[in-house]
């Protein structure tokens, strides 16, 4: 087990993105300069640089968010402004405001409740076997 | 060292082409990492292994699995794990059913309650270590419930033994 964590450390140490694992639950307030990936549950206030932002599938976020670009993949409640291209699954579900550069919308993906603001740079109709 | 070309040549790619980064950003993890970037005030609790490199400031509930506060990580909270190991600065209490250990690099302020402990030499430690049962974060109960025993040694019996 020790190697297994030292190769842990050492993937963190090289630059590797943040990762909120699938199990995590965080409540509160997030800063972060690197890549961030999110798996878990997130409750609270994401501010990131221009770096890149990946909400998984199965990931539930409830927060106002502030990243560079984006790829939403799962379910989001809060504000979200991506400073360059924020891109939306066919598998995300949107509730709140949405500003973006640019924005790229899969055919599919629930914006019921979403105000969108950017320049829709590409919607796409995903293949219908795609997973 | 020669990894840190892979992340670059992603970034190069992201920009010109936004379709490109949608295969790229979604990924699956069996680890968390927390980078040495992000700071995060608040509770945080999982179910898996984590490491921490960044800087956390609140709760860490992390039970039956295994935590590690890298070199560069600053951790400002009561943590509770199955196992704890310890690089970096911790501030408050760490409950290690397993074992808790401290590397020569650790700075640790709070009490460490755990079955087992390694400290190695040149690690800073300042308050006290508690070793009960190895359910000892889980409550100070079990704590509590082998105390009796060991004061139940007779103080007759122990005066005895001094006379």
């Amino acid at each position: 087990m020790p190697d297994e964590m030292a190769e842990r450390m050492q993937r963190a140490a090289t630059g590797q993105p943040s990762c909120i694992g699938s199990t995590m639950v965080m409540k509160g307030d997030l800063s972060v300069d690197e890549d961030l990936i999110i798996e878990g549950c997130f409750d609270g206030k994401i501010t990131q640089g221009d770096q890149r932002l990946s909400i998984g599938e199965n990931a539930t976020v409830r927060a106002d968010i502030r990243t560079g670009s984006a790829v939403i993949a799962g379910f989001v409640e809060g504000n979200v402004y991506g400073s360059s291209t924020v891109v939306i699954k066919k598998t995300a579900r949107l509730h709140g405001a949405l500003t973006a550069e640019k924005l790229c919308l899969e055919s599919g993906a629930n914006l019921e409740d979403v105000v969108l603001s950017g320049n829709i740079a590409r919607i796409s109709t995903p293949p219908s076997r795609n997973r | 060292m020669f990894k840190k070309t892979q992340p670059e040549e992603k970034q190069a790619q992201a920009p010109t082409q936004p379709a490109a980064a949608d295969p790229v950003m979604v990924r699956t993890r069996s680890v968390s990492v927390i980078g040495p970037t992000l700071v995060f005030k608040g509770e945080l609790s999982a179910d898996e292994d984590l490491v921490i490199q960044g800087t956390i400031e609140g709760t860490i509930a992390h039970h039956k699995k295994n935590l590690t506060v890298g070199k560069e990580g600053r951790v400002k909270a009561d943590i509770n794990a199955a196992s704890v190991t310890i690089e970096g600065h911790v501030e408050g209490d760490i409950h290690g059913d397993d074992f808790v250990e401290l590397a020569k690099s650790a700075v640790v302020t709070g009490n460490i309650f755990c079955g087992r402990v390694k400290m190695a030499d040149g690690a800073t430690f300042n308050g006290s270590i508690e070793m009960g049962s190895p359910r000892t974060s889980q409550a100070k109960l079990s704590v509590a419930e082998d105390r009796p025993r060991e004061s139940s040694r007779d103080p007759a019996r122990t005066q005895n033994l001094g006379a």
